[in-house]
């Protein structure tokens, strides 16, 4: 049986410019939506498909993981956008908050 | 309340006597969150999450006021009475500032009424206040079901259980 070789592997050499990005390296966020008695199931619905441009079948599987489980964590983003996220589902009255994903 | 007309302008609601009274009357209610101070978080308290608080209410302080500003344009231009009762149009932007009004309307009765488990009852000493908000809170959720869930030419029967009719 003829030998082969085992194939070598050469590791790529990094420079400066391969290093993470600042985007990469900043803090990231979970956008939370809290469950509560107050807020029509079909409000809630209709505020993700508005905020976060979801279909209705995506919504409404959110908006029961908050009823069913008190809590759906909807997206992670940077500080920024969490924050925006926030904004837009507490001007619609849902208890909506942000915590550190790290 | 049914829908009338629906298309790409919008919707046309109609609604009984009753209830144009009581709808022009709910709005008058808004704001009611305005005291109340949200969070935004639960977990971080560092000075970027206080200053993120700040500002959040301070956003929403502004939404608020907008929201009014919009809402008594928009009740005036687009309720109107005739014979057989009340006739609303709104647009889709228009149809939000109804939404957002009515639960801001439902949630600061909920605050009011110290943020209670069970939505259906009162307990046997609440106060007239107490009462008051009861109502607003399911007047407010009426509305918005009906905006929400109303079909041209039909009335929907089905809804999520805990849902407001």
């Amino acid at each position: 049986m003829p030998h082969v070789p085992e194939p070598v592997t050469i590791p790529q050499p990094t420079t400066a410019d391969e290093t993470r990005s600042a985007d990469n390296l900043a803090p990231t966020f979970f956008v939370i939506c809290w469950n509560d008695p107050v807020n029509l199931m079909v409000y809630v619905t209709h505020v993700f498909m508005k905020v976060f441009g979801w279909n209705r079948q995506k919504a409404e599987k959110r908006m029961l993981e908050v009823h069913e489980k008190g809590k759906s964590v909807l997206v992670r983003e940077s500080a920024e956008k969490a924050e925006f996220y926030v904004h837009q589902l507490q001007g619609y009255k849902l208890q909506a908050t942000m915590e550190p994903a790290e | 309340m049914k829908l009338l007309k629906q298309g790409e302008a919008g919707w046309k609601y109609g609604l009984e006597q009753k209830e144009g009274m009581l709808l022009r009357a709910l709005v008058k209610e808004f704001p009611l969150t305005a005291a109340t101070a949200v969070k935004i978080t639960r977990t971080g308290t560092d000075s970027k999450s206080a200053e993120r608080e700040r500002l959040l209410n301070e956003s929403l302080a502004g939404h608020r006021q907008e929201l009014k500003r919009q809402a008594g344009k928009l009740l005036a231009a687009n309720l109107k009475t005739g014979k057989n009762g009340w006739q609303l149009t709104v647009n889709v932007s228009e149809r939000e500032i109804l939404l957002q009004l009515f639960n801001d309307i439902r949630v600061g009765s909920w605050h009011a009424l110290g943020e209670p488990e069970n939505l259906d009852t009162l307990p046997p000493d609440s106060s007239e206040a107490d009462l008051r908000h009861h109502q607003l809170m399911h007047l407010a959720g009426y509305f918005e079901w009906k905006l929400l869930n109303l079909k041209a030419g039909t009335a929907v029967e089905g809804r999520a259980s805990g849902d407001e009719d």
